[in-house]
Order: C-alpha cells, then sequence, then structure tokens
C-alpha cells in the first residue's frame, strides 16, 4: 500500500483534469453529468485510499518531488494539514456534481468545476510556494466560465469586474512577492520546496514586504474585509456551487497555515494584533451583513466572510487548542456551506428566486428540501452533535486562555451567524407563501441523486460531530505546528 | 460502574434512539408524504405514538429507580466519568455524569412530565399532520433534558442546553404555516442564543479561574448544597453573573421575558412540557448546581434576588390583566420562577427545588387543562350565579390605573426589545450593507444605474422543477 501512495498521489491530481476534459466533450448534458460523476467519484475512492495509506504509515508527513527538465524540481507534500482536506475537497467535488442542478451544469461549467477542483487540489497538495502561485493563478481561468458573464447585463459586468479586479490584486501580489523571493534566493527557489526554504538570511525590509504581499494575496482569496467584496457579489450573480466551492475551501487560509506563517514566523509574531483585529472585524462585520441580506446566496457569502474571520482568529492567536479548533472548524465548516448551497440552488432551481422576501411556506411544499436546508443550518450553529459543535468549543477555550476579550466579540459573531441561519430558514421555508407565483404548482422535492448527495454530506457532518477525536487526532501534529511556529518566535524574541 | 449508575445513564439513551429512529424515518422514508388519515397514515402514527410510550417508559423506570434509590440510601454523589468526548493536550471535554440528590429528583421529574405529555398528545394532537415531527422533538427535548440534569460538568451542561434550545424553538413554530408562531419562534431563538453567550463564558470562566468545569472537581465531593472548596470571591461572582445572564434568557427572567408568552403560540403540550415545567426552569437548575459557588459571590446573589423580585412582581402584575388563559399561566410561571430565584438568592435551595418540582407538575396540569379553561368558567360562572358568589376576583384596590395600565402594556418589554434591541442592530446592519452597496458601485464607476443586487429581481418561476433538475 505504502508503495503505491505516489501513485495514487499522481491518480489524484491527474484524474480531475481527465474527467473534466472527458465531461466537456459529451455533448449531451446527461452524459457529462455521468461521466463527471463517475470521476468524481473515481476521486473520492482514491482520496480516500491515499488518506487511509497516509495514516497508515504513521509518518508526520511525506514529500514528492517531481523532477523537471533544468534542474528544476516541483515538491507535493501530504501531511496531518492537507490530507483531510484532500478528502473533503473530493468529497464536495463529487456531492456538487452529483447533487447540483442541471441548468447549472451545462458540459462546459461541469469542465469548468472539475477545473477548479482539479485546481484546487494542486494548491492544497503542494509544498511549493510556485506551485502554489501556478494554481493560484490558473484558478481565474475556469472561473471565467463560472462568474457572471459579462455580456449578460449591467449588474453582471460590475460583478465580473470586481471578482477580476480582487482575484488579479491577490494575483499580483502573490507574484510580487515571488520575484521578491526569487531575486533573492536565485535559483535556490526552483531547487528546494518552499518548506525548507530559510529566509532569515533576507533582509528585514525584504522579509516585511513579502509577508505582506503574501498576506494581502491570502486575504483576497479569503474574502476576508477589506477585500471581501467580490466574494457575495459573485455567488450571487455567477455559478453558486462553483464560486462557494472556491470560497469556502479557503486555498488563502491554506497559503497561510502551509507557507505565509511557517516562512515568517517572527514577523507573524509581530502582526498578530493586526491580523487579529482584521480578523475580528470580519467575523462581526460579515455576521453583520448576513444578517440584513434577503437574498439566500449573498447571505451565503457574508457567512463566508464571517466563518474565514472566525477561523483566522483562531490561526493567529498561536493556541494548540485554538488551532484545533481552526482546523476542525476548517472542515466543518466547509462541508455544511456547501449543503446549504446545494439546497439554495436546489431550491433556485425550483422556484426561480433565492430572495427570502419572495418565498416562505414552502416546507409543506418541499418538506425534504426545509428539512435538509434546516440540517445544514443546524451544522453552522454550533448544535452539539455535528462538528461545529466541537470545533466552536475547542476554539473559544483556545481564545479564551489566549485573550478573554477577543473571545467575547468572536461569540458575539458566532451568535449572530446562528440567527442569521435560523432566520433566513424560517422566512424561507415557513410561514405563508410570499409571491404565490413563485411557489404555486407542483415543486419537485429532492431529486434521488440530490438526496444522495446532501444526506452523505449530512452523515460527514453528524460522525464528525459525534466522534470528533478521530478528526482532531488526524489534525494534532499541523495544529500542534502552527501553535508551535509562533511560540517558538516568540521564545526567540524574547 | 455500579449497576445503579448503570441504570441511570440509561435513562437518556432511550430517548435520544427514539429520537434517531424518528428522525432517520422522516429523512430517508417518505416522510411527510403520507395523507393524515388515510389507512397508511394512521398506521405510521401509531407506531411512532407505541415507539415514544415505550421510550418515555424505560426513561421513567431508570430515573425512578435512581431516584428511590438515592432517597432509600441518601448515600455520596455518584460521579460517572466516561472519558473526554474530544479534546487536545491539557483540555478535554469530559462526558462525566453527576448524580446525586439534585439531579436524581430532577431526572424523576423529567422523565414523568415527558411521559405524560407523550401519552396525553397521542391523543390531543391525533391526526395532526405534524404528530411525528412532534414527538421527534419531544424525544430531543427529553434527551436534552435528561443531559442537562445529569451533567457533571458545565461543558456537557451546554450540550443538553443548546439542544433543549434547538427543540423548544422548533415546537413554538409547530404550526408553521402560520405568521406568528414562526416569528414568535424566531425571537425566542434570538434570546436564546444571546443569552447562550452568558453559558459560554460563564463556562470558560469556570476553566479560567477554577481550572475544570467538572461539578465535583470544583466544589468537591460533598453534598451539593455545601462545598468544602475555597472560591476566589472575584473569579465567583463574575461567573456566577454570566451564568445568571444565561438563566434570564431561559427562564424568562425580567427584562427579558418577553417571549415566554409569545411561546404559547405551540400545541398545548409543549406549552405545558417547555413553559410551565422543564425549560423554561433549566436556568434555576443552573444555579442550583453552582450553588456553591453563588454562595461564595454575595455581589451575585444580591443580583438574583432582586431579578427575581422583579420577575416576580412584573409576572404577577401582568398576569392579572391578561384575557387569555395561556398568557394568564404563562406570567404566573414566570412570578412563580423569580420566586424560586429569590429563594436561590436568599441562600435556600433545598426550599427552592422542592418549589422547582411542585411548580413543574401543577403547572403542568394548568396548562393541559387550558384549552378547557372557557367550559370550566362558564360552570364555575353557573356555580357562582348559583351560590351569588362573585364569579371573577375583583380587580385589587392598590392596582392604581397607572400600574394596570403598565401591565397591560406588558412593561413595554416588546417595545424596549424591539427599540433597543432588535431596531439598532438591523439598522447597523442595514447601514453596512448600504455602505457596501456604495463601495461596490464606486468600484464599478457606473454609480446608482448598476447596482449589484438588484431588488427582487427573478428569473420566471418553473412550475414543477424539473428542466432546471
Amino acid at each position: 500500500m505504502s508503495a503505491a501512495l505516489p501513485l495514487v498521489f499522481s491518480a489524484l491530481l491527474l484524474l480531475p483534469w481527465l474527467s473534466a476534459e472527458l465531461a466537456g466533450r459529451c455533448t449531451e448534458q446527461r452524459r457529462a453529468r455521468v461521466v463527471a460523476a463517475c470521476g468524481a467519484l473515481a476521486n473520492l475512492l482514491l482520496a480516500g485510499l491515499l488518506v487511509v495509506g497516509f495514516y497508515a504509515r504513521e509518518q508526520p508527513s511525506l514529500r514528492f518531488v517531481l523532477p523537471l527538465p533544468g534542474a528544476v524540481a516541483l515538491h507535493f507534500a501530504l501531511d496531518p494539514l492537507n490530507a483531510p482536506l484532500l478528502l473533503v475537497l473530493s468529497a464536495l467535488t463529487a456531492s456538487v456534481v452529483l447533487g447540483g442542478p442541471s441548468a447549472t451544469l451545462a458540459p462546459q461549467r461541469l469542465r469548468a468545476l472539475l477545473r477548479l477542483s482539479a485546481l484546487t487540489l494542486l494548491m492544497l497538495a503542494s509544498a511549493d510556494l510556485l506551485l502554489f502561485a501556478l494554481g493560484y493563478g490558473l484558478v481565474l481561468i475556469p472561473t471565467r466560465k463560472l462568474t457572471p458573464d459579462p455580456l449578460q447585463d449591467h449588474a453582471a459586468r460590475a460583478v465580473a469586474r470586481v471578482f477580476k479586479l480582487y482575484q488579479w490584486f491577490g494575483l499580483s501580489c502573490f507574484l510580487c512577492a515571488l520575484a521578491m523571493l526569487g531575486a533573492a534566493l536565485g535559483p535556490r527557489i526552483w531547487l528546494a520546496g518552499s518548506l525548507q526554504l530559510d529566509v532569515a538570511a533576507f533582509s528585514p525590509t525584504l522579509q516585511t514586504w513579502v509577508f505582506a504581499l503574501l498576506i494581502c494575496a491570502a486575504l483576497a482569496r479569503m474574502g476576508l474585509v477589506p477585500l471581501h467584496s467580490w466574494l457575495p457579489a459573485a455567488l450571487e450573480q455567477g455559478s453558486l456551487l462553483s464560486i462557494a466551492f472556491l470560497a469556502s475551501m479557503r486555498t488563502g487560509f491554506y497559503a497561510l497555515a502551509r507557507f505565509t506563517i511557517p516562512l515568517f514566523p517572527q514577523l507573524s509574531e509581530s502582526a498578530q494584533p493586526f491580523l487579529t483585529a482584521l480578523a475580528l472585524c470580519s467575523a462581526v462585520y460579515g455576521a453583520l451583513l448576513a444578517l440584513a441580506q434577503h437574498d439566500l446566496r449573498r447571505m451565503v457569502g457574508f457567512l463566508i466572510v464571517s466563518q474565514s474571520g472566525i477561523m483566522l482568529v483562531g490561526l493567529t492567536l498561536g493556541d494548540a487548542h485554538a488551532a484545533a479548533g481552526t482546523l476542525l472548524y476548517w472542515l466543518g465548516f466547509t462541508v455544511a456551506t456547501m449543503g446549504l448551497s446545494l439546497m439554495i440552488a436546489a431550491l433556485r432551481a425550483r422556484t426561480g428566486s433565492c430572495d427570502m422576501r419572495a418565498l416562505g411556506g414552502l416546507v409543506r411544499r418541499v418538506p425534504q428540501l426545509s428539512a435538509h436546508f434546516f440540517l445544514f443550518g443546524l451544522a453552522t450553529i454550533a448544535v452539539p452533535g455535528t462538528i461545529a459543535f466541537p470545533a466552536e468549543d475547542m476554539l473559544i477555550h483556545g481564545a479564551l486562555e489566549a485573550h478573554p476579550l477577543l473571545t467575547l466579540a468572536m461569540i458575539v459573531a458566532m451568535v449572530l451567524n446562528a440567527v442569521t441561519i435560523v432566520k433566513a430558514f424560517a422566512h424561507t421555508f415557513l410561514g405563508q407563501p410570499r409571491q404565490v407565483r413563485l411557489v404555486q404548482g407542483t415543486l419537485a422535492d429532492l431529486l434521488p441523486r440530490e438526496r444522495v448527495a446532501s444526506i452523505a454530506l449530512l452523515v460527514a457532518l453528524i460522525c464528525g460531530g459525534l466522534f470528533p477525536q478521530v478528526l482532531l487526532d488526524a489534525q494534532a501534529q499541523a495544529a500542534e505546528r502552527l501553535a508551535h511556529v509562533q511560540h517558538e518566535s516568540e521564545h526567540a524574541r524574547r | 460502574m455500579s449497576p445503579i449508575a448503570f441504570i441511570a445513564l440509561a435513562a437518556p439513551l432511550f430517548p435520544a434512539l427514539a429520537f434517531f429512529v424518528i428522525g432517520a424515518s422522516l429523512l430517508f422514508g417518505a416522510g411527510g408524504q403520507h395523507v393524515v388519515g388515510s389507512e397508511r397514515g394512521d398506521r405510521r402514527e401509531l407506531t411512532f405514538v407505541r415507539l415514544t410510550s415505550l421510550t418515555f417508559t424505560a426513561a421513567v423506570t431508570c430515573s425512578l429507580t435512581t431516584c428511590i434509590w438515592f432517597l432509600a440510601h441518601a448515600d455520596a454523589p455518584i460521579h460517572v466519568a466516561l472519558g473526554d468526548w474530544f479534546g487536545t493536550h491539557g483540555y478535554g471535554f469530559e462526558i462525566d455524569f453527576l448524580i446525586d440528590s439534585l439531579s436524581a429528583p430532577m431526572m424523576a421529574t423529567v422523565a414523568i412530565l415527558c411521559a405524560l405529555i407523550g401519552r396525553f398528545s397521542a391523543t390531543y394532537l391525533i391526526r395532526e399532520p405534524g404528530q411525528p415531527r412532534f414527538y421527534l422533538l419531544l424525544c430531543l427535548f427529553a434527551t436534552g433534558m435528561l443531559l442537562l440534569v445529569m451533567a457533571g460538568s458545565l461543558d456537557l451542561l451546554i450540550a443538553g442546553w443548546e439542544l433543549v434550545g434547538i427543540s423548544s424553538m422548533l415546537l413554538i413554530a409547530f404550526f408553521h404555516e402560520r405568521t406568528f408562531p414562526v416569528r414568535n419562534a424566531l425571537r425566542a431563538f434570538v434570546i436564546y442564543r444571546s443569552c447562550d453567550i452568558g453559558l459560554l463564558a460563564g463556562t470558560v470562566l469556570m476553566h479560567h479561574y477554577f481550572h475544570s468545569a467538572g461539578f465535583a472537581a470544583v466544589f468537591g465531593p460533598e453534598h451539593w448544597t455545601r462545598s468544602t472548596s475555597s472560591f476566589d470571591a472575584v473569579g465567583a461572582t463574575f461567573t456566577c453573573l454570566c451564568l445568571l445572564f444565561a438563566a434570564m434568557g431561559k427562564s424568562a427572567l425580567f427584562p427579558l421575558g418577553s417571549w415566554l408568552p409569545r411561546a404559547m403560540e405551540g400545541p398545548t403540550p409543549s406549552s405545558a412540557i417547555f413553559y410551565g415545567a422543564l425549560s423554561v426552569h433549566a436556568g434555576a437548575y443552573l444555579l442550583l448546581r453552582v450553588h456553591p459557588l453563588l454562595d461564595a459571590a454575595p455581589v451575585a446573589r444580591v443580583v438574583v434576588v432582586a431579578l427575581g423580585l422583579v420577575t416576580a412582581l412584573h409576572g404577577t402584575l401582568v398576569a392579572r390583566v391578561q384575557s387569555d388563559v395561556k398568557s394568564q399561566l404563562a406570567y404566573a410561571t414566570t412570578t412563580q420562577v423569580g420566586v424560586i430565584f429569590v429563594e436561590l438568592g436568599l441562600g435556600l435551595p433545598r426550599l427552592a427545588l422542592l418549589h422547582l418540582i411542585g411548580h413543574a407538575f401543577v403547572r403542568t396540569l394548568q396548562l393541559l387543562r387550558a384549552p378547557n379553561a372557557m367550559q370550566e368558567a362558564l360552570v364555575l360562572r353557573a356555580h357562582a350565579q348559583r351560590t351569588g358568589l362573585p364569579a371573577n376576583a375583583p380587580h385589587p384596590s392598590w392596582l392604581s390605573p397607572f400600574l394596570y395600565q403598565l401591565a397591560l402594556e406588558r412593561f413595554h418589554l416588546d417595545t424596549i426589545w424591539e427599540r433597543g434591541v432588535a431596531r439598532p442592530l438591523l439598522s447597523l446592519s442595514r447601514a453596512l450593507d448600504a455602505l457596501e452597496q456604495k463601495w461596490f458601485a464606486l468600484l464599478t464607476r457606473r454609480g446608482e444605474e448598476q447596482a449589484p443586487s438588484p431588488p427582487l429581481h427573478h428569473p420566471p418561476a418553473l412550475s414543477n422543477g424539473k428542466a432546471a433538475q
């Protein structure tokens, strides 16, 4: 099994490309979906095998090096930080392909979605800033098909422009940081994976600039305040499932945890108050704005902003409990947010609207859809029995040990998010229909394939909530390392 | 593990199991597609009733056995630690239960009342479309409440507390096709959640000041009303005040009690068990559980007494001017809960426990009889005419017109909540949203004509969704 790991790893990275091309070539939509679903399920199987194989080896991490001509090599890693994420990513891809509404998953869009998944896998598997930057930049190509069509109308054109503005800003920051590192390191940047780089020898100014640029790139991709405006707008006007996929995997957060903080521990320590303040602002600001939304898609956008803020608080505190809670929170909220997005997409396919002011009274018409929406909602408000409960518990305990007052702001954001979700459910599914034309006729409840996809995600959330220690153990080393990096730098500074 | 501990631990397992069975059958099965009144629908209804009856019978047996055993032996508390549910180095969420002379009678109370309500609802909610949902939520509530009273630590108590809150909110919105129950459920949830901040903060403060949230670890193995441990007064005060804030929400203390009469929108059996008997007393139970800590915090005790007095006064005044029986009973409940808090603050925990249990049973009976109130009022009136006694109690002379008006307006608590909390919060979020829209317009350089979120823009509705799926 262990000898086959590199092979499985390579297949995992390549299979989505293959299924994307095959699905894109299909002329018939149904066939394209079957091909994409088979590819996604096969990828899920591979991810499962890889993760089981990795944990069976009981090694802290695995490195895969792909030598290229000219003494250049690409470095991949498999460790407790990314192994669960690879599995979650594959599961989410499969659930979106299987459970997404057909109207939003034409062959070209399926191809774009699978390419997006493949590039996200590449980013999550990389141990190399260059490789990560490649994924970070290339993601913008498939997302062209998933963001609003600029030819559609004025609003779509505006959203497409803002999306590009923020994403190109992030990419420019990333490329500038790489250029600075490349100028200082010379060819060494191509030889060793970024995890082996020693940037301590650089001048403090250079370090500060590179660090700041990497932070900006991560914040832009995560959609953190003040670089968040693209996210709710793109979710509203673009392909909901794909943009939710892009945002909820939080590759920007991964860049922080994988590269930025380990490479610049002292700067991370110095910037901790600033980053924590920014994260808290995002958490509360996103929560407040989510409360004001009437469109379910925009609401999800601001919830992601708020959740990302909460995660960043946990990461920057440098506390082992908070870091463990953050990593669990990452897994749980990614799955729950995607589940919610799936249900919203299904709702829109049936009623043509995501506006809470126009909907209402749907629970009698579509009881399964309502129940699944509510259960995903419960998974985001930390009800015992879902992953969010242990995640928030650990996060709050860790945060309070580090800084009691900050915790209060974080709890306020969590409470506001819970109120937002329950309010959205009540307004959308309960009460009387507000615009009867939207809910008249025979609305179909969840289709079998939609139910399978949704139930699989729910089962994962509930199993993770009932047995969270399995996940915590799987991520323990990563959490300790994240907390340790910042502690070490604090000691070094003293 | 001793046999009695094993029996006690089985009590919450039965309703939890029933919850999973009913939930799975609703989620995976053909759920709501059975027509109410059809043979198949009736059969399914009967199955749920039987399952729930069986479950609660088992839970009552376990709880009563535990309670009787404690009364007979009056032994030291049984502390059952099942280990950590989850955790990392230095912190673990302990699954530990504390069975003592506080939790054992509460277990019996919870199990008996849940079983009674389950039996009563079998007839009361017969052929009601939401009956399976009612039983599902009743089982969830019973699990949560039993966890809450049996919890050996604040950590585990939170889990039960949250389950009680969610099931309570969903039962208020039981008649979900109507607007008001949904709105009232949302309000109750907002208050619950806001006050949960206090419970979370209190738990974390307990960890911070006393290095554990376990009751046995912090208070020692003695009887629940006394502790040989010494507490830091500042830590005890802050912790108790946070927990009191949590209790204010759940027990509808002044000024956060406006949700309680609104919660009566749910079916009568759920009103009886939640807002007459158990859920409304969860806050009082929380303070009973941390009573040794409250003893060490005189400032917190003064606040508890003051809040209890104000709540009792408010409740009794408002109850006297209510025109519907359920609202009257709701305010009568807050009066009694206020008195229980006064007893707690005065250092009379045994009296408070006795009062709590007695009140829970009496109020459940009253609320279950509430639908017959009109009929009984007619009988009373006829009796009064025969005997010459006044049928209605006269207004007390000391109730001045000002107080009368104030009571009619329920002391303007709804308005204060609306204007002081809900509206400013929503205004702030809308102002930020407007700012966000302006920023977006600025980025797109198109100004107002190209707002990113045009209101109510819908593509044509798909009648059956087939085309889109």
